[in-house]
């Protein structure tokens, strides 16, 4: 059963909320990463299913309006990778996708024309390079803004700088070369990411420090230029701020995340810096700590951050199941240099009572964001781990059995209609999440698609009373029966069965009188009582 | 709605589903060897939400154990597979009892490297070795 889901949230307007758009469900397992492509009309996802999904909303091609469109995914890769996926970056031109993953390749996609019989059948991405050369997991990949280099990292310790020979108008046919091969940190590389602008990278670790690289002009060699040393365990995400106007006397700044709870602001001093911090060695720029947030993620490691390019807010990703923005608190349209006084704006619990593995900011539609959540593994992933794992979750017709061996159909009214009305197809199908109400309205069955995980709907009210004669638009009791139907959502209606079942609501309502003995006025004993019909 | 009793039966579904954990080395249990134990075992609920912290605090037969991490990892495996609530697992080495018990707190922790070991589809038949190197950043 699918429990993952990458949350859409909007930021718009009210800077002090965010609001869940829609849930995506579709991968299996957890997803480990999310990425939206350059323009923003894209959003990639990528997880423990080994393949990668493609979102865009339905219908249009653009962006615009595009947040409030239905997303759906438009194609699934597959088949270049032998274990989870673990992150996806897109490159600056839009056309080409690398996933790194835990069999220690990292893959390239390119957008390719599908041609059969000499007729285009339109443009998908194939896989087009596979890089070798990690000794263990990779875990992260990024593009530089040139779209000629590529960065990777492992858990081997080291980070290893690509170089792509074609330009981003032709299509991928020479290889890619190893231009370095940096062996700075002291344990597992947890993260790279470019400079938005210049080709200066950093590298996130389990050893607690954040390393920059640049490659020396002189020598054309790629070689550590600056350590951050702050955080007190291991740094799991980086993210580059993008300058907005005109702002380039001040150096940059990158914001890092950690497993010991802390979001912390990097800035850059060169080396004219006129706040007479010292240069680094070789005249390279040096970086201090400006800022940190903690005591905001309760105790629980953040596991990616991100800086909006539009608005300056910082989303962060974390293990206590929630997003949070922060942002500067008063007026001003970037976090101030020097002393910032950053605060957090909104948290937003994730639907599912799990982890938040990545959160990334849309680049183009300020406020939109593609946040997600981890999900544990459906049993279907477990083959091989032990014959005793047990699969989540009951079959409708054992639910159904369990419900009427409480209350059985016959006690209802003979003119009543009860039992499952509404049977999804797959009888392997099994349900996790049952929702109850007493009348199912379309609200009420617009929030049960909502949720996503709902399998079943119990209604008091049997939504199917009177004989259905066709399942149009054309009045809510069909809309909702046909929402049901197909969204694998079963219904099933008790009614008065459960008013005449002992301790049931008779039973309730005649206890509003207090200590009183009741007394059977009719039993039901016709002969058209009502029956149970078996198929 | 999760109350204290739910928390407590939580705790025993828990306990009830490491203790019989077999020793890697030795034939016995987790629980025969003291490697486990009751009060071992802390559950407590989100004031904010409805998620369940577990912490378990277990004690290494020997301080140099190189078990230690394949022990870790075999009480994360096995509640995870058996536990169908949702919940947060921290595993720590009771303080005091490992040499390097710092390290392999981080270790057994870390999600990836959980996440990369657990989809291992032959880990039962690991050796401690090759376990370790799984967990490990490489050489």
């Amino acid at each position: 059963m699918l429990e993952t889901f990458v949350n859409l949230s909007s930021n718009q307007g009210n800077m002090g909320r965010l609001e869940l758009l829609q849930t995506l469900s579709g991968h299996q397992g957890r997803v480990w990463n999310v990425a939206w492509n350059p323009r923003g009309d894209i959003l990639a996802s990528c997880g423990e299913d080994k393949t990668i999904r493609l979102w865009t909303t339905e219908g249009t091609s653009g962006q615009g309006d595009s947040i409030v469109g239905n997303w759906v995914c438009r194609s699934t890769l597959v088949d270049a990778h032998q274990r989870t996926i673990r992150a996806v970056a897109w490159s600056p031109c839009g056309n080409r996708l690398a996933s790194a993953s835990f069999d220690a390749t990292t893959a390239v996609w390119e957008r390719r024309i599908q041609q059969s019989g000499g007729l285009i059948r339109g443009k998908e991405f194939e896989c087009v390079a596979t890089l070798e050369g990690h000794e263990s997991e990779v875990k992260s990949v990024s593009w530089a803004r040139s779209g000629r280099l590529l960065a990777t990292c492992s858990r081997d310790r080291s980070v290893w700088i690509w170089e792509v020979e074609n330009g981003e108008d032709e299509e991928l046919e020479g290889e890619f070369e190893c231009a370095a091969v940096l062996n700075s940190h002291s344990q597992d590389v947890k993260r790279v990411a470019w400079h938005p602008e210049r080709d200066l990278l950093a590298s996130a670790s389990y050893d607690d420090t954040v390393r920059l690289y640049m490659e020396d002009q002189a020598h054309g060699e790629w070689s550590e230029i600056a350590v951050l040393s702050s955080h007190t365990s291991t740094v799991w995400g980086l993210s580059w701020e993008v300058q907005r106007g005109e702002k380039t006397e001040v150096g940059c700044r990158l914001a890092t995340c950690g497993g010991d709870g802390s979001v912390k602001i990097w800035q850059e001093f060169g080396p004219n810096n006129t706040e007479g911090v010292a240069p680094g060695p070789n005249g390279y720029p040096t970086w201090k700590c400006i800022c940190t947030l903690s005591g905001h993620h309760g105790g629980r490691p953040v596991y990616d951050v991100s800086w909006c390019p539009c608005t300056g807010y910082i989303a962060t990703a974390c293990g206590d199941d929630a997003i949070r923005i922060f942002g500067e608190a008063v007026g001003g349209d970037s976090i101030d240099f020097g002393t910032p006084s950053v605060e957090l704006l909104a948290t937003q619990r994730s639907a599912h009572l799990q982890d938040v593995n990545s959160v990334t900011w849309n680049p183009t539609v300020p406020g939109l964001k593609g946040a997600l959540c981890s999900a544990r593994m459906s049993s279907g992933a477990e083959k091989g781990l032990s014959t005793s794992s047990q699969e989540k979750g009951l079959l409708i017709k054992d639910i159904v059995a369990k419900l009427e061996s409480w209350a059985p159909l016959r006690l209802a009214g003979s003119w009543d209609k009860v039992g499952l009305q509404v049977e999804p197809s797959g009888s392997s199908n099994r349900v996790t999440s049952v929702m109850l109400t007493n009348d199912l309205t379309e609200a009420v069955v617009e929030e049960a698609v909502a949720k996503g995980s709902i399998g079943m709907i119990i209604s008091y009210h049997p939504p199917i009373f009177q004989a259905l004669k066709t399942l149009t638009n054309r009045t809510w009791k069909e809309r909702v029966i046909r929402t049901c139907i197909e969204n694998k959502i079963a219904v099933y209606s008790p009614h008065t069965a459960w008013d005449a079942v002992n301790g049931g609501v008779n039973d309730w309502l005649a206890s509003a009188f207090g200590e009183s003995l009741t007394i059977l006025i009719a039993r039901c004993n016709c002969p058209n009582n009502f029956e149970e019909k078996k198929n | 709605m999760r109350k204290n009793l739910s928390l407590k039966y939580f705790q025993f579904m828990s306990l009830d589903f490491i203790r019989n954990i077999r020793d890697p080395e030795k034939p016995a249990t987790l629980e025969d060897l003291h490697v486990v134990s009751e009060d071992c075992i802390q559950i407590h609920q989100a004031s904010d939400s409805n998620a369940v912290y577990v912490r378990i605090e277990f004690n290494p037969t020997v301080p140099h154990c190189s078990l230690a991490t394949l022990i870790g990892l075999c009480i994360r495996v096995k509640l995870f597979r058996n536990l169908t609530d949702r919940y947060k697992l921290d595993i720590y080495i009771k303080k005091g009892a490992h040499t390097t018990e710092e390290e392999i707190n981080k270790q057994i922790n870390d999600k990836e490297r959980i996440a990369a070991a657990m989809e291992n589809p032959n880990l039962r038949e690991l050796s401690v070795p090759e376990v370790n190197s799984i967990m490990r950043s490489s050489e």
